[in-house]
């Protein structure tokens, strides 16, 4: 199909110093846990990205040397020479579409441990390093300051040396040592790199001049600079020193990769930043200030939202990291008129959480995220049928909406039955919760490509029992029939039902989620640890009732620190008046009575009386159907449970079940053979 | 090293040991323990292992190897046989443990709930379906197996069997403890299973029997099958579960690998735990079986060692942490070189960097995870590299190390120390309730340094920049240590707040000195306001309630000495501070103090409230005691010109830190003094290859 011409502009190639981008689609660098570790695997997450037609692709942050040693969080490494063809085999597989190859060097100062290194870390003053290790860095002397300066020197050349197009002075997120010396907060020193903001600036000022000097006449230099905190007067602030900042530096870099700090705020969740382009209040001046390209971030999904970007002179690149993550080919669809294939970001931040678990990426919507190289998955294709066989997929959530459309690409014809009469099972549901609305994405996406697939029939509102799949005669079943949660409080705390819990009228995420209302005065006894109790507390604060959530926990929602979130759901919950107990058990409940106990010492009990008691402790799966068929099991060919009702998990887990079923099914025979590439470690 | 002849009372601890088809040839046995390298440094962990075996230890066991994908607990690099690439990884290891005669085992596991699989993705297996337990709390729950699923398992235990076999194994385990899935299917509390592997003991068992069984027709004819297995660490009748079932196999393995099904107490602290803990239990079980027994208990003292084996509560003298501390313990013994053993503290740091996703380290054994990628030998330290002197400032960890290793190396070596007492923060800190053992750190560098005729010791002999010079050492190691500030900066607060020269704001390092905060004829109230999230603040807590202050502990974070989870400290602490009734009050910053009350402030809603008392205690953050380095930099041209080589500044004073860190920088000092800069960088590093083609 050919593009609309309203979108022509963002596909104007853009000059970049000495290099050129064929259009606007600029991946900034992300994280994405695959780097020094798992090279291959890096190589073809980034590839892809350029064959669906991002104009630059760039690498995470990269490590220059070992007193910056991010262990056990893999990223990016160019300590030596001996790091180069790791990276010779990103740029080469980016360049292999026309694409440019950026890389974000990276020196984290006091946000590292050196857990592997054990090189006592440095940084503009003595202070402890970021997290709660007890570790320090130490102020670094002048020597330090030369010798960083020649490790960037150092590190740009072997960039150059690898194929980058495009070499990142990194000045963001809190993490690196530029924006260190930049903040009064971290730097305290009385020599001419502390002080003035002219002195804080000077080391950034100095190996910006060192790296042009160095590679400039072949590669472009890049500032990725935040120019807020969100801290207020307690950080650098964009109409402050950060828009100092820009003025100062405006014409050095070749361009200006622009956002927010910390990385809580660069990549917001939408449950708290709901639409795209929310940095632009923050970053729109920029251009103002520089005639260099700039490239920002927003969390754009949308073409007409790049479009006005572009047009209002807001920014001249469309930066992307997570909505990249999601669709590798987000510019080729819009290029090729498919704005409907769009697979968008939700916003859910399952991608940064595997960085923070110090585990390779995934996605919820992507679920070949990570697995281009490990397991050969494409993003677009996908191998055709091995037979004409028909299949059947029980249940439409997220599970069972991926295998059935995954199936149907495959060329098999499908039957989706779904007990509902609107599709999308736990996210249709879900979506309905306080900021958890974009969650529907993983359906809407789904679902419009299943609706104009000819080989998919839809059946909804069709309940199917065992006699009913027999008797359908379909030699291939999916079943895919989720998970409820548990009514008597089974979870990380008690493996067997909590006592007493028989003798009062219990409600579940199920029950609020299907419409029913809590009332009076709610308790809610969260053991799930993820956003649903959070979520579930907010609902029921917004509808005028009393909330205390419990927790054997220290936070609310402590899983979500992974998504970045944490904070945010705790401050939230406190500012609508909820009461939180943290480091509580459920130790028994007698009617509308419900006895906890101090997770440190048996002795704190307290009894907290509650209207509704709403728990939020672990789900069963739901697989009566699935066990009853197993009793026919030789009269199909294939018999598989996927997703929550195989074991309950993430949306992003649901999906990928669906997506492995659908890839292997008469593929792969054993299912619990794990048919993917490891990488090689060395043993010289 | 000098050598000397064994005491023959230790001879049985020297006496070879059947353990079904082969023979330990000692009683030492390095237990399975993580190293934080597994699969993802394997060199590493090759030579790590290797140590011990030249060390003396009889036996030498990897981490726990994952036997398939769905068993993947990344970060945390475990060993792990899913196919046979992993077998020339392993064989390294083997290689190095059979060329000093020593047996290797390997430690099968497969996790289930507490694994996330976050690399593998696949979903785990359990008895039933129940959320993950790991510490990321994953929002992911396990597979409940069908009995295909179980049949499954058994299919990859043999597999992975096989492949130990080709890699050299020579005892291969089965894995039933730690609350990973052997144990759950034995847990009456877990296993809610309504099929022949659940109910009665005699189901739960049954997995675990069956598994036995075919290990060893797979590896039998070669191999010994060990168990390694929990039971109660106090038991108090035969109707025990875990007793019974223990009864129903007892005679099943080669070798029962026995500990207590609490690790907080296993792998408790020093703080909390001490030598032998463990033995009442497993004397009790000993008698149940006649298959030979091994246990641990932070073993350290030959006579320990010696009394468990001649009384019979087990066979073998099992040991992690005391292997990691000093990987020559058994060759010490045998050599007649009791003073030379370097005891294990007990402090977890090694747990820690496993914990971390990081390979381990050691505050006593500062080689530790260098073997390999540095060269360095843990009882062997180069000779040095010309006939030059050194003065090392400062005798804690740091300095103590250094001028030990120094003065190994031949170097002579002045070491000056302000304080009367040797030891600098350890020598405090082991004051502090439950931290005695934290003083061997000092100790054993005494003890080394005492046989050294070229160190000299100077107590109580505090240095200025001019002492420095007029006593013209080519080398000077500057090892002056930090100090805790007490102006409330660290992690939450950026600057110090307000009223922080009050004069009832009580520095800790008064504590430490034995200084209190009293106030006269009444009860004293005392405001702890942590911010360093290790061990310091609970330890305080605990020193002033001895002293009947009561205690208040605010800290920003939603618990209390969040980093010592890592250490298995956190739980121990709270409950120790709870029962001596001091309150802890969490997620609060401090704001200001005005002589009476401390003003804090939730940290997320920014409400602010107040809390009384009569003194406030910030333990935050310290600051390197840097002055007179700074002092002697000012001075260098001089220092040069009178014929100074070099000058250094290491441990606390140059960034304050772990004490593993401090005694590291010390050793690391010491060993690179004469080397090149090019030849300090070599170092091997774990590399994933790129000219590989699948």
């Amino acid at each position: 199909m050919n593009r609309d011409s309203k979108y022509d502009i963002l596909f104007e190639p853009v000059q970049i110093g000495p290099v050129k981008t064929k259009n606007r689609f600029y991946q900034v660098p992300h994280c994405n846990t695959l780097g020094h570790a798992r090279p291959r695997a890096e190589a073809a997450n980034r590839r892809v990205k350029a064959e669906g037609g991002w104009g630059v692709v760039c690498s995470q942050e990269v490590e220059i040397h070992p007193s910056a040693d991010l262990t056990p969080y893999v990223e990016g490494r160019l300590w030596d020479d001996q790091d180069v063809p790791q990276h010779r085999m990103m740029t080469d597989a980016v360049h292999e579409f026309g694409a440019l190859a950026g890389i974000e060097l990276a020196y984290n100062a006091s946000h590292a441990a050196n857990h592997y290194s054990r090189i006592a870390p440095m940084g503009p003053s003595a202070t402890v390093v970021h997290g709660n290790n007890p570790i320090y860095a130490r102020a670094m002397t002048h020597k330090d300051i030369r010798d960083l300066r020649r490790w960037h020197v150092d590190a740009a050349k072997r960039s150059r040396q690898a194929g980058y197009d495009i070499v990142y002075v990194y000045v963001g997120h809190d993490m690196s040592v530029f924006q260190h010396f930049l903040k009064t907060q971290h730097n305290h020193r009385v020599d001419e790199y502390g002080g003035s903001l002219e002195n804080r600036l000077r080391l950034t000022r100095e190996v910006l001049t060192d790296m042009r000097e160095a590679i400039g006449g072949d590669c472009a230099i890049a500032l990725r600079f935040a120019v807020d905190e969100l801290r207020g007067k307690d950080g650098l602030q964009a109409e402050c020193e950060g828009r100092d900042v820009i003025g100062m530096l405006a014409e050095i870099p070749d361009l200006w990769d622009v956002n927010i700090s910390d990385w809580g705020n660069d990549s917001a969740t939408a449950r708290f930043e709901p639409v795209e382009g929310y940095q632009e209040p923050y970053t729109s001046f920029v251009k103002s200030l520089t005639t260099k390209p700039v490239v920002g971030v927003g969390r754009f999904t949308s073409a007409d939202a790049m479009v006005s970007q572009i047009k209002r002179g807001v920014l001249d690149l469309i930066g992307a990291a997570r909505p990249s993550i999601a669709d590798p080919y987000l510019p080729q669809k819009i290029d090729t008129g498919r704005i409907d294939e769009i697979r968008e970001c939700i916003g859910c931040n399952i991608c940064v959480a595997q960085d923070n678990l110090a585990a390779p990426i995934r996605c919820t919507q992507n679920p070949t995220q990570g697995e281009e190289w490990k397991r050969d998955w494409h993003p677009e294709k996908i191998e055709p049928a091995v037979s004409n066989d028909p299949v059947l997929v029980v249940g439409a959530g997220p599970a069972g909406l991926e295998a059935a459309m995954q199936l149907a690409n495959r060329g098999y014809q499908v039957t989706l039955a779904e007990a509902n009469e609107k599709l999308g099972g736990r996210v249709t549901l879900e979506s309905q919760l306080p900021g958890l609305a974009s969650y529907g994405r993983v359906r809407d996406y789904r679902e419009t490509q299943i609706l104009k697939h000819p080989n998919i029939e839809v059946y909804r509102s069709n309940r199917l029992s065992a006699d009913d799949i027999i008797a359908l005669e379909i030699p291939h079943v999916l079943i895919a029939t989720g998970s409820t949660w548990h009514r008597d409080g089974v979870g990380r705390q008690h493996a067997f039902s909590v006592p007493g819990i028989d003798s009062a009228l219990v409600l579940t995420p199920d029950d609020i989620l299907s419409g029913i209302k809590a009332r009076g005065r709610v308790l809610i006894y969260d053991d799930d640890h993820y956003y649903m109790g959070g979520a579930i507390a907010e609902q029921c604060r917004n509808e005028g009732l009393e909330v205390t959530l419990v927790t054997p926990d220290s936070k609310v929602s402590s899983w979500t620190e992974n998504t970045l979130e944490q904070e945010k759901i705790q401050s939230r919950l406190l500012s609508l008046g909820i009461n939180i107990l943290p480091l509580h058990e459920l130790l028994h409940v007698d009617q509308e009575m419900a006895k906890l106990v101090n997770i440190y010492d048996g002795n704190v009990q307290q009894t907290i009386a509650f209207d509704s008691l709403i728990l939020v402790t672990s789900r069963s799966p739901n697989d009566t159907l699935y066990q009853s068929l197993l009793e026919n099991e030789a009269t199909f060919k294939t018999l598989k449970a996927v997703g929550d009702c195989h074991a309950p998990g993430t949306v992003a887990a649901a999906v990928f079940e669906g997506h492995l079923a659908a890839r292997g099914l008469e593929s792969i025979v054993d299912e619990y053979q794990a048919l993917f590439r490891r990488e090689v470690i060395s043993l010289l | 090293m000098e050598t000397g002849k064994r005491d023959p009372r230790y001879d049985p601890l020297f006496e070879p040991l059947k353990i079904g088809p082969v023979t330990a040839p000692n009683r030492f046995y390095q237990v399975p323990h993580c190293s934080g390298m597994g699969y993802r440094r394997p060199q590493m962990m090759a030579a790590m292992r290797g140590m011990k075996a030249e060390g003396g230890w009889g036996v030498v066991c990897t981490e726990y190897c994952s036997i398939h994908p769905s068993s993947d607990d990344m970060p945390y690099p475990h060993a792990s046989l899913w196919d046979d690439s992993d077998i020339a990884k392993l064989r390294l290891m083997t290689d190095a443990v059979h060329e000093h005669g020593a047996l290797a085992g390997v430690e099968l596991w497969y996790g289930g709930r507490s694994t996330v699989n976050l690399y593998t993705r696949e979903p785990a297996f359990g008895p039933n379906s129940l959320p993950n337990t790991a510490k990321e709390g994953m929002p992911l729950q396990t597979k409940a197996m069908t009995i295909e699923d179980i049949d499954t398992l058994k299919g990859w235990y043999q597999a992975a069997a096989e492949r130990a076999l080709e890699a050299n194994f020579d005892i291969v385990y089965v894995y039933a403890n730690h609350e990973y899935l052997l144990h759950d299917f034995l847990s009456p509390t877990i296993n809610s299973r309504q099929d022949q592997y659940g109910g009665s003991a005699e189901n739960r068992v049954r997995l675990i029997r069956e598994i036995i069984e075919e290990t060893r027709a797979t590896v039998g004819h070669r191999c010994a099958v060990a168990v390694r297995y929990s039971i109660p660490r106090e038991i108090d009748n035969d109707k025990d579960e875990l007793i019974k079932m223990f009864g129903m196999i007892a005679e099943l393995p080669d070798l029962w690998d026995i500990t207590v099904n609490d690790y907080n107490w296993e792998m408790g602290s020093s703080r909390f735990v001490k030598e032998a803990s463990n033995q009442d239990a497993v004397a009790k079980i000993k008698s149940m079986t006649s298959k030979p027994v091994v246990s641990v208990g932070r073993f350290t003292s030959p006579d320990t060692m010696l009394s468990q084996i001649k009384s019979g509560v087990q066979d073998l003298i099992g040991a992690a942490r005391p292997s990691i501390a000093d990987p020559f313990i058994p060759q010490k013994i045998n050599h007649g070189r009791l003073d030379d053993i370097r005891e294990c503290i007990g402090c977890n740091v090694c747990y820690a960097h496993d914990s971390l996703g990081s390979p381990l380290r050691c505050t006593q054994n500062p080689t530790m995870g260098e073997e390999w990628r540095r060269g360095w030998h843990a009882d062997q330290v180069p000779e040095r590299h010309a006939d030059e002197s050194v003065l090392v400032i400062g005798a804690g960890p740091a300095g103590l190390e250094a001028a030990c290793t120094l003065g190994q190396r031949g170097y002579q070596v002045t070491l000056a120390e302000a304080q009367t007492r040797l030891g600098g923060r350890v020598t405090a800190e082991s004051q502090l309730p439950g931290f005695a053992e934290w003083a061997r750190v000092r100790d054993w560098r005494m003890g080394q340094i005492a046989k050294l005729p070229n160190v000299n010791v100077y107590p109580d002999n505090r240095l200025d920049v001019e002492a420095v010079l007029e006593l013209e050492h080519q080398h000077v190691v500057v090892a002056t240590g930090a100090t805790w500030r007490d102006d409330g900066v660290g992690r939450w607060r950026e600057t110090a707040f307000e009223g922080s020269e009050d004069p009832a704001v009580f520095s800790v390092e008064r504590v430490l000195k034995g200084e209190f905060p009293k106030t006269e004829g009444s009860n004293t109230h005392v405001i702890i306001y942590d911010d360093d999230h290790y061990y310091m603040s609970a330890a305080i807590a605990l020193k002033l309630r001895e002293e009947n202050i009561a205690v208040t502990l605010i800290t920003p974070a939603g618990r209390l000495g969040e980093w010592s989870y890592h250490t298995q400290e956190q739980y121990g602490s709270m409950t120790a501070l709870l029962e001596l009734g001091v309150k802890v009050v969490t997620n609060q910053g401090l704001i200001s103090w005005n002589g009476l009350a401390a003003t804090i402030e939730c940290v997320f809603s920014e409400v602010e409230s107040t809390i009384e008392a009569d003194y406030l205690m910030p333990i935050t953050a310290k600051l390197p005691n840097d002055d007179l380095w700074l002092a002697l930099q000012s001075k260098q041209d001089e220092f040069f010109s009178k014929g100074g080589l070099s000058m250094q500044l290491i441990g606390d004073g140059l960034t304050p830190g772990l004490i593993a860190a401090a005694v590291y920088s010390g050793h690391k000092v010491a060993r690179e003094l004469g080397l090149t800069d090019a030849e300090k960088n070599q170092t091997g590093r774990d590399t994933t290859t790129v000219s590989f083609t699948h």
